[in-house]
């Protein structure tokens, strides 16, 4: 093939274009389908958590949309936890949120479903590092705002087989019915135990605020661990307002 | 100008060969099993097992392969005599990762689950060995239609091997086939557990190794 150097040149330069305007086109053309399901994939979650949707349920989309608009109604707390009335929770991010250095500025969103006229549900976004990667999650509390009504993990890149059992549901149905105060009233968290907690933790009363662990995955979870304690402090002004109003 | 158009074809019929001559069906089947890329040429093993948990995954991989190899095989076939030699490489590696990305784009957008449960390994089609192989031993030197029936024979003997390992890996780790509980649950309460290792690399291993056993005792096939 005796061809120039410039024929290699312009060759590649036109099939790069070419395959420029055929990606630009794709991405563009799917983005809002897309980012749509983001959204219902985040939404879907908080579903779970609160316990309006099963785990194995599978919802189309738009009926994950729905479901979400008619029961869930959210807000925005500060970190002293005011309600900031009038602001929306949808499209805050927690992360970009707390990313700011004056907690005067954090936003924190809260997801409520209400049940005759009675907030019956919290959730709360909770993430934090875990081995390898964030770990993405919402926790549900029921209306004491102590006992765990459900746990999600949507989003991690742990190791499969090991950390990455936190998708599970055994691992989150483990948290259901865990208390994050105790009985004097003070943010106890809960936490990860190394095995099973039958085995693990001697004093009986203390089973409340720890849940089994993942053999294999110590690291992933502390990050769970740690991720829970970190963000019911952040949330615990609002928490205990709620609390003293009940 | 119709004419011309029309009379070129006609031109060709005459000297090409049946669509579906010995060869051609030659090219089509020897991928599926006796020149199978996994089990045979050992190709394509890192997404094969790392996607196989279950069947859903297996298959739109399978697919994704497919889509991918058959489309840069067939575009990479047609521009075969003006691709310059030098650059060959780079736009046979053009044309695979632009290709990957719409797969990956459109799997975002209408297979989320599955796009989600896949996460790398659609993007790491790019460096499947399968493909590459496929444009630099077949699509460089063969005309566009043999280009495409070796696509098909190859994606499919890749989808095919990626099926068989996916619907024994859930069967038996998960108990389910394409999600849906297969064992009863009668079985469970009489005490039959699901084999946890099969969900786990290693379990990908050994029906991988098991399989390659079968297929080259029944292709007689053997490493020199």
């Amino acid at each position: 093939m005796g061809r120039s150097k410039i024929y290699s040149v312009v060759f590649v330069i036109i099939i790069t274009l070419f395959w420029g305007f055929v990606l630009s086109y794709a991405a563009t053309s799917l983005r809002e389908r897309q980012e749509f399901n983001e959204i219902v994939n985040i939404r879907t979650n908080i579903l779970v958590a609160t316990g309006l949707i099963d785990r194995d349920d599978t919802l189309a989309p738009e009926e994950v949309d729905e479901l979400y608009n008619t029961s869930i109604e959210s807000f925005v707390v500060d970190h002293e936890g005011r309600v900031l009335t009038g602001e929306p929770a949808d499209g805050v991010d927690l992360e970009v949120e707390l990313e700011s250095p004056d907690p005067e500025d954090w936003r924190l969103p809260v997801f409520v479903v209400t049940k005759n006229g009675q907030a019956d549900v919290y959730a709360i976004p909770v993430f934090g590092r875990g081995l390898w990667s964030t770990l993405y999650g919402y926790l549900a509390l029921e209306r004491d705002l102590s006992t765990v009504r459900g746990i999600t993990f949507y989003d991690h890149a742990e190791t499969a087989g090991l950390g990455a059992e936190i998708s599970e549901p055994w691992f989150q149905e483990n948290f259901v019915g865990k208390q994050v105060f105790d009985a004097a009233g003070n943010l106890r968290s809960i936490g990860v135990a190394k095995g099973a907690v039958t085995d693990t933790i001697s004093n009986a009363a203390d089973r409340d605020y720890f849940v089994d662990g993942i053999s294999g995955a110590s690291q992933t979870g502390r990050g769970v661990t740690n991720l829970l304690e970190d963000k019911l402090q952040l949330y615990e002004p609002y928490i205990r307002k709620i609390r003293a109003e009940n | 100008m119709a004419d011309a158009v029309a009379a070129v074809p006609q031109q060709q019929v005459k000297e090409r060969e049946p669509l579906f001559s010995q060869k051609n069906r030659q090219v089509l089947r020897d991928p599926l099993s006796d020149n199978n890329p996994i089990t045979i040429q050992v190709l394509g093993i890192c997404s094969a097992l790392a996607v196989t948990t279950q069947v859903k995954p297996s298959l739109v991989m399978g697919i994704a392969v497919v889509f991918v190899v058959l489309f840069s095989n067939l575009i990479i076939s047609i521009i075969r005599k003006i691709i310059p030699n030098n650059v060959r490489i780079i736009v046979q590696m053009t044309v695979v990762a632009s290709l990957v990305v719409v797969v990956d784009q459109v799997l975002k957008a209408y297979a989320f689950d599955v796009s989600r449960q896949l996460s790398v390994f659609v993007a790491l089609i790019i460096t499947n060995c399968i493909i590459m192989g496929r444009l630099e031993a077949f699509a460089m030197v063969n005309k566009p239609w043999p280009s495409v029936l070796d696509a098909f024979g190859n994606g499919f003997g890749y989808a095919l091997v990626l099926l068989v390992i996916g619907f024994f890996r859930e069967l038996l780790g998960s108990g389910s086939v394409f999600g849906l509980q297969v064992i009863p649950q009668g079985l469970y309460d009489a005490g039959y557990v699901d084999n946890g290792l099969m969900v786990l690399a290693p379990g990908a291993f050994i029906l991988m190794g098991l399989l390659i056993w079968a297929q080259r005792k029944m292709s007689g096939y053997a490493e020199e």
